[in-house]
This record gives C-alpha cells, sequence and structure tokens, in this order.
C-alpha cells in the first residue's frame, strides 16, 4: 500500500524542502498535505529575537539571492548542483497543488487547524525540513511521528551551531547529521540513523554548510523510505548522552574556522 | 596539541582597547567583588595581587530563579566553586540556560536582580567571571562562549556616556577572557 506523509516547510521556494518533496514523490510516497509558515512580522520579530543579525543573513541568502547564494562554491557539489544532476525541478511548494497535493499556509505550525488537519489525513510519517519548535499536539497527531534531519551527530551534539562546535571543538570525527524523531525535547527524541560527513581539502565552515546541504536531502529521503518500509528501527537516546548547544560566539568559530583550514589546507 | 592559529580573531573589537582595560584594572582592582586566586593560578594570570574579604565558606541557598540571586550568591559560588559539588554544577547549569535563553533580554531582565543600573552591571559581570572560572574548572566551551556573547552587549560594561569609564570587573573579564582565548 501507498505510503502517506505531511511535510513541514519553513517558506515556500525552500530549496531542501522542494527537493525532499520531489523525491519522496518519485519513491511512490503520496504527499498527503504540506504545512508552510506564513512569512509574517511577529514571525520575524520572534526570529530576530532569538537569531539577531544571522537571520538577516538568512533573509538574504535564501529570499533574495536564492540560487546565486551558492556561487561561491566552485568546487563542491551544492544543493543546487545536486538539484540539477538528479533533474529536481520543483521551484515552489506551492506548485505541488496541481499534483493533488493540499497545501496549507499557517501562522502557527501549531495550531488547531494543522492539529485537525492531520488527524483528517491519518499520515505515516510527518515529515519536517525547518520551521520552528514542533508542540505535542502536533507531535502527538504526526503518524508515526515528526521526522527532522539534524545537522548534527545525535546524541552527542543537540542545538544549534552544530556544524561550528566540533570544529571548534577539534572533535573533527563528530562532523555528521542525524534522521530522528522530534519530541518535546531539544534533538532529544529516537534517532533512526546517524551519518558522518568526511572533510575535503581547503574546507571552511561555510563550505562544510554548504557540502551537507545535498547530502543531507539524499539520505533523509532515503532514511524516511527505509523507515516507511519497516528496514529501520528507532532508537531512543538519553537525556544525558549529549549536551545542547547555542549560538557559538562568533570569535570562537573563527577559531574554529581557521583550525579547520589549517587542517584540511592542500598540500 | 598544536597551537591555534589566531591571525583573524584577534582584530574582535571585544580586544580593542585592552590596554586601557589592563590599566582601568590596574588602577580599580581592589574594587573586584572577588579575586579567584586559584583560577589565576590556573590560567597562568598574574598581574593583578588578590586581597580578599569574601567568606569562601558561606552556604549556597537552593537555586530558585534567577531573578532571586544576588551578588553575594555569585561571590559565595566563585568562591567555592567546586566541579565535583552536584549543588555548584546545578547552580551553574540553571544560570546559564537562562542566560542562553534570555541572551536577547538580559538587560530588562537583571532589572528584577537589582534596580541600580551599576549594581546591575556588576552583578551580571560578576556573573560572566563565573562562566569563565566554570569553563576553566570542566573545559566545557559553552560557557565561555556564552561569557564573550554577554560581554560584546555594551550597555551591560559602563553607565552611560558621561561616566565613560567601564566597570572594573568588565575590565577584568576582558582581560581574563583574552588570556583565556590565547591559551587555547
Amino acid at each position: 500500500m501507498q505510503k502517506k506523509v505531511a511535510l513541514i516547510s519553513p517558506n515556500p521556494a525552500s530549496l531542501y524542502s522542494t527537493s525532499v518533496s520531489e523525491l519522496l514523490m518519485r519513491n511512490d510516497v503520496k504527499i498527503e498535505v504540506v504545512f508552510v509558515k506564513k512569512f509574517t512580522l511577529s514571525r520575524f520579530k520572534d526570529e530576530f529575537s532569538r537569531d539577531g543579525v544571522r537571520l538577516l543573513k538568512k533573509i538574504w541568502k535564501k529570499l533574495v539571492l536564492k540560487n546565486k547564494a551558492y556561487d561561491a562554491f566552485a568546487n563542491i557539489e551544492t544543493i543546487v548542483d545536486y538539484r540539477k544532476k538528479q533533474n529536481i525541478t520543483l521551484k515552489n511548494i506551492k506548485e505541488l497543488e496541481a499534483k493533488g497535493v493540499e497545501v496549507c499556509f499557517v501562522d502557527d505550525l501549531n495550531s488547531k487547524l494543522v492539529e485537525n488537519k492531520l488527524k483528517e489525513k491519518q499520515v505515516d510519517v510527518t515529515v519536517f525540513t525547518g520551521g520552528g519548535l514542533i508542540r505535542k499536539n502536533i507531535l502527538d497527531n504526526a503518524g508515526a511521528g515528526v521526522l527532522n534531519c539534524h545537522m548534527g551527530k545525535l546524541p552527542e551534539y543537540r542545538g544549534m551551531d552544530v556544524v561550528e562546535w566540533p570544529v571548534f571543538k577539534k572533535d573533527l570525527d563528530n562532523i555528521g547529521f542525524t534522521v530522528h524523531f522530534m519530541d518535546k525535547g531539544v534533538d532529544t527524541g529516537d534517532i533512526l540513523k546517524v551519518f558522518d560527513v568526511k572533510l575535503i581539502e581547503n574546507e571552511t565552515i561555510k563550505s562544510l554548510r554548504a557540502r551537507f546541504e545535498p547530502i543531507m536531502t539524499q539520505s533523509f529521503v532515503e532514511t524516511i523510505i527505509g523507515f516507511l518500509k519497516g528496514e529501520i528501527e528507532r532508537k531512543p537516546q538519553a537525556e544525558e548522552d549529549g549536551r545542547q548547544y547555542y549560538i557559538i560566539d562568533k570569535h570562537l568559530n573563527e577559531i574554529g574556522d581557521q583550525y579547520l583550514q589549517q587542517q584540511t589546507r592542500s598540500k | 596539541m598544536e597551537n591555534r592559529i589566531h591571525t583573524r580573531s584577534m582584530t574582535d573589537t571585544l580586544f580593542s582597547k585592552l590596554a586601557a582595560h589592563q590599566a582601568n584594572l590596574k588602577k580599580n582592582q581592589a574594587q573586584l567583588a572577588y579575586c579567584n586566586e586559584a583560577f589565576h593560578t590556573k590560567i597562568g594570570y598574574n598581574d593583578i595581587v588578590c586581597k580578599n574579604t569574601a567568606s569562601t565558606n558561606a552556604t549556597l541557598p537552593k537555586y530558585k530563579y534567577f531573578k532571586t540571586i544576588t551578588l553575594e550568591d555569585i561571590v559565595n559560588l566563585r568562591a567555592n566553586l567546586d566541579a565535583t559539588n552536584k549543588d555548584h554544577l546545578f547552580w551553574c547549569k540553571k544560570i546559564y540556560r537562562f542566560l542562553e535563553f534570555r541572551l536577547s533580554s538580559i538587560e530588562e531582565r537583571i532589572q528584577k536582580n537589582y534596580a541600580k543600573k551599576e549594581e546591575r552591571i556588576t552583578f551580571i559581570q560578576n556573573v560572566v567571571t563565573l562562566l569563565l572560572e566554570y569553563y576553566t574548572v570542566t573545559n566545557d566551551s559553552r560557557y565561555l562562549s556564552l561569557a564573550l556573547k554577554i560581554l560584546r552587549k555594551k550597555p551591560l560594561a559602563k553607565q552611560g556616556f558621561l561616566n565613560s569609564q567601564c566597570n572594573v570587573q568588565y575590565s577584568y573579564n576582558i582581560v581574563v577572557v583574552h588570556k583565556l582565548i590565547k591559551n587555547l
């Protein structure tokens, strides 16, 4: 029987969300509904109080520059290159409506509207591609749960800037990402699969982050499909197994970046 | 272990007035709430002489809320900090989490601890010193990162335009954090 999922997206033009959506559909997964978080003034205020100036940079990159943001990475495969290689053509989540997918633009991903829609759709699992915290009322009605691909290796690196933190700590063997279920904690839900990302020559934090995107997209989709087929089991993590990290100070980030460049400099 | 490279990081504006902070600290070191000799020994800092009056064996009360913490509690914790003491670890963890969550509104939040601005600055700068001392004891660099992020908040350094002299505890923190980063 065809498996059904719901998808949560931070914005309709997200390269990551559109890529995951198209790849899932190609693999015979039915997307029942997509919830897209609206970009409103209150969302901006909330995220600005948390992220500060980095939010402006993120908006500039994701909403203004879009594909051009990746022009600086000539020698690595970015999500833009990956989309070309995989012939991913979906540019905006709205286009999915023409394929019979319900697309809901919502102010709040944890609203009653989202909760009721999930109850109605009875999906097998919900796929999270960004948009903020997910509360219990959504987690409890999301099929097997809400799956997320976290940019750090769990359980060790929870929270924010989990690419930067292992680099600063000279923990270069612990760079990778994790597909896991979301729960009420921060990145403390059951783990499906942990992936390593190997460093390449002349690596920087920026290049590393850009390289993560296509690898995460591919691996996330493969893991979701593996889970839906019953091939991958969830492994619980204990809270004390890891630490929660927050935004790294810019000075420490620079020190880490210099260390990374030093360690990967081509001879 | 390979040494860190510090070429770009040394341009951080946080350290642009390092000499002025060193002078301020030298001149006003008697105003420091507490001077932790063991901490100085550990990081190889011996530019000031510690003359303490703070009690080093006061009992730490049970942690309630950040807003109920006083400078006395922080000094007490700094003077007795023990990484094997569960209460001390609990206090530091709670303070850390509160400050990370409320980083964008620290200035308003600490008004609940102290009404006068000067007292607020001395209080929060002693909290920063505690974070730096905790980092040195546990090697948990999240605490160093948080200390740096708070130090970047200029209103928590001095009392306005007319009083241009920085709080001595702030100067102390800048000097010490510079030393800690050089030691990385």
